[in-house]
């Protein structure tokens, strides 16, 4: 079906792309959703004719004929899968005129962090809040790290609040989506290494700007200067050190134009927030990514005791995982699995992997898991004998 | 072991169907000339993924693509005369084309899990040298992309195939149990 015969123009923009468009939100006029769209593009060619954003180096590098860009493929592939509460879903996706660029549609609800903290500036400072929110932004992060991905835009215009109406004053209700729109933001709320062009990036990217974000809710406004990012990072934490940053890049002439400082006591910035938090505040902005924690882990941090048994929903992944257990990795746990890792950890890990299974291929493949599960267990027993 | 040359060539088809009288049914016989053709492409594709020397996850992923997702669609009524998908490179169906597109989708899975793709030259050369019907350029290639791309809807979601399953089991099994090490992937 046609763009403009599914869909409806809705008045207002939500902000600037990268590539200084306006992003506008629709209405799906069928089921009455709200979408905001992404342009990735499609066609190589056109890179070279259009003066978009981003180093230019790495597109010379790049040769000819190409076809799609792979970055395009894998950001569709990745998109095509997810699914869960606090990641928006692609609600759309489909060609734009000309078949230069894939548009994808992404659910929009409510409004984005930073408009939230504007309108509500009371209420957003509620710790209750506060904690309910960064708990779902944590479980987004964690399922985009368990499908082995990283969202890497992680800023206050990708986070969606929604149902937190006049009438509505219960803190657990109000909900949390993760989207991905290139949407300028000032500052950026990107990790350190990234900002010293590290070649070695892992998904600890997202857990810093995770660490800003929780840092902006506690104190209502950025963390970190517009102006000079990397001079307001290391005022705060410290400059790195050869010690905290070991192995992530070569610091010396980097670090030059920078003031030396030494980390400062969080609590001091952060006042009335409870200890726990500033645990966990000071874990997500760690220095170095190595050190810093995991999106699994900070779940399981003690600043979320009490919120996690109300919030814990069974998402797909879970269900699909427990049933997969029951069938296949059951078996396979008792005949293998007398020493260290039990179960449970098989089943972690099939969940990733289970979540994605869209219809049949799921029966086929767990058919073939435990076809190759009796080949293991009959290999363990002639090796016994 | 079948050759593609073996196989049973499309004409007998037509015959076989005239018999019973299906021949005027063109949509269904386009589905069952496809799904003739089905295993000595599937043969083609993990041949060509030999030759190309690609990862165990690269071939797969293809086979996926093109054999769980792409060939099913072979119903619908998108595909058509008039539908909108009524491609040149999809219509006539000949063997050739599909093995285009079984190289495309391995162009495609290769973008997704290698860090760096195998080039539009690798599967051009290797397409002249062993699809014999028809010449493809480097255009017709990067044209299929993007028809195999809406032909399946976009849905090129990588995690679900069989094998990353198989291989995280594998992964356990190496920590838990030493036979671990004796299982190889022969793939």
């Amino acid at each position: 079906m046609d763009f403009r015969d599914k869909f409806k123009q809705l008045d207002l923009g939500i902000g600037t792309s990268l590539s200084r468009r306006p992003i506008f939100k629709y209405l799906d006029k069928e089921t009455g959703k709200t979408i905001a769209l992404k342009r990735i593009i499609l066609r190589h060619e056109l890179l070279q004719a259009l003066p978009l954003t981003g180093s230019s180096n790495s597109r010379q590098e790049q040769p000819i004929d190409v076809g799609i860009p792979a970055n395009t493929i894998r950001q569709i592939s990745l998109y095509r899968i997810l699914d869960h509460p606090n990641i928006a879903s692609l609600e759309y996706l489909g060609n734009d005129p000309g078949d230069h660029f894939v548009r994808l549609g992404f659910e929009y609800v409510g409004v984005d962090l930073r408009k939230f903290q504007k309108d509500n500036a009371i209420r957003s400072r509620h710790p209750k809040l506060i904690k309910s929110l960064m708990y779902q932004l944590l479980s987004g992060i964690a399922y985009y790290h368990s499908v082995n991905a990283s969202h890497g835009n992680i800023n206050p215009t990708n986070v969606l609040i929604s149902n937190y109406g006049d009438d509505n004053n219960d803190d657990e209700q109000v909900n949390l989506l993760i989207t991905n729109l290139d949407l300028c933001v000032q500052p950026s709320y990107q990790a350190p290494e990234i900002l010293l062009e590290s070649n070695r990036l892992s998904t600890a990217v997202d857990m810093f700007s995770a660490g800003c974000i929780f840092g902006e809710m506690l104190i209502g406004k950025p963390v970190f200067d517009t102006e000079n990012e990397l001079g307001s990072i290391f005022k705060l934490l410290g400059t790195p050190t050869k010690q905290t940053m070991r192995g992530v890049i070569d610091l010396d002439e980097k670090l030059k134009k920078y003031q030396k400082h030494s980390p400062k006591d969080l609590s001091e910035t952060f006042i009335g927030v409870e200890p726990a938090g500033i645990d966990l505040l000071s874990k997500l902005l760690c220095l170095n990514p190595k050190e810093r924690i995991m999106a699994s882990e900070a779940l399981k941090h003690r600043y979320f005791y009490g919120i996690e048994a109300k919030k814990r929903v069974p998402t797909p992944a879970a269900a699909a995982a427990a049933e997969v257990g029951n069938s296949s990795v059951g078996p396979f746990a008792a005949e293998v699995g007398s020493s260290s890792a039990g179960p449970s950890a098989a089943m972690d890990s099939l969940a990733a992997g289970t979540s994605a299974v869209v219809g049949s291929p799921a029966a086929s493949a767990s058919v073939l898991v435990e076809s190759w599960i009796d080949m293991v267990s009959a290999a363990l027993d002639s090796s016994e004998n | 072991r079948t050759n593609i040359d073996q196989e049973t060539p499309i004409d007998t088809w037509y015959w076989h169907k005239d018999l019973y009288g299906f021949y005027t049914r063109k949509r269904e016989m386009w589905k069952e000339r496809a799904l003739a053709l089905r295993p000595c492409l599937l043969e083609f594709l993990i041949e060509s993924a030999q030759l190309l020397e690609v990862s165990p996850i690269v071939k797969y992923t293809a086979l996926s693509f093109f054999a769980d997702r792409f060939y099913p669609r072979f119903s619908s009524s998108r595909f058509k005369e008039g539908g909108d998908i009524a491609n040149w490179l999809l219509q006539p169906l000949r063997e050739s084309n599909l093995q285009l597109f079984a190289l495309v989708s391995l162009w495609i899975s290769s973008k997704i899990h290698s860090s760096r793709p195998l080039s539009i030259n690798c599967f051009k050369s290797l397409g002249d040298k062993v699809i014999k019907e028809q010449h493809f350029t480097n255009r017709d290639f990067l044209e299929a992309e993007v028809v195999l791309m809406q032909v399946l809807n976009f849905e090129i979601g990588a995690v679900d195939i069989a094998f990353t399953f198989l291989e995280e089991l594998l992964h356990q099994l190496r920590e838990v149990a030493k036979i671990g090490d004796l299982v190889n992937f022969e793939a």
